[in-house]
């Protein structure tokens, strides 16, 4: 069947790398979430604050997902207060 | 009484698999948004949470293409590679950024593992296979 002119590229033709991607999980599944992500958010940035400076591989871990977090809920349109 | 848990012992607790393909699915529609630095934010928590999450490693690999940090991108591709040396994905990652910071020899040999396993019918998936010929075509260039 010919492709309509009009028609969009597919993903390969966009980025091959990211057509190669893994399709996993559903992200209106996240805001079903929102309560046990804002929960993690508070308790890893709580126990950011307990953490001593000279362990840095438990620094790097809770900043890093205190990140990830930040910036799901953000997307949720949950409030993050610093 | 309980013995208050050490940070290492609470942050053992983990995510779900279900979780954390939910989020991994926010990182992927990040970058087709070209909402890199989320995807960025995102995959980076994954692979903190879980070393052996092989997509959060991919999508880091990706990341470091789209902001030609060739080197960032290959070290990504080697975590997934290690973790996952049949992944179709995997493979063609590790290929596409040994090319990217000239190392032909590592691409050279991930190309001939992939092409046995297409040959085989192992990898069918036709994405796959097409930037398989794209990366082959590219490393006879390099290689002429």
């Amino acid at each position: 069947m010919k492709r309509s002119a009009v028609s969009p590229p597919d993903d390969f033709s966009n980025s091959p790398f990211f057509a190669v991607l893994p399709v996993l999980g559903d992200t209106t599944k996240l805001p079903t979430l929102k309560t046990s992500l804002f929960a993690r958010f508070e308790n890893v940035t709580t126990l950011k604050k307990s953490v001593g400076p000279e362990d840095r591989a438990t620094i790097k871990k809770l900043q890093a997902e205190e990140s990830m977090l930040r910036s799901v809920l953000e997307w949720l349109k949950v409030r993050v207060d610093e | 009484m309980n013995r208050p848990r050490s940070p290492s012992e609470l942050l053992r607790r983990g995510y779900s698999d279900e979780e954390l393909h939910h989020l991994y699915a926010l990182a992927r529609i990040s970058l087709e948004a070209g909402e890199i630095k989320r995807a960025e934010l995102i995959a980076q928590g994954l692979v903190e949470i879980n070393p052996t999450f092989i997509p959060g490693w991919l999508i880091l690999s990706y990341v470091g293409i789209w902001n030609r940090d060739h080197e960032h991108a290959a070290n990504s591709a080697r975590q997934a590679f290690r973790l996952a040396s049949r992944d179709p994905a995997s493979m063609l990652y590790l290929i596409g950024t040994s090319l990217l910071v000239s190392d032909i020899q590592d691409a050279g040999t991930v190309l001939g593992e992939m092409g046995e396993l297409i040959e085989a019918g192992r990898i069918q998936d036709q994405d796959c296979i097409r930037l398989y010929r794209m990366l082959l075509a590219r490393f006879q260039t390099r290689t002429r």
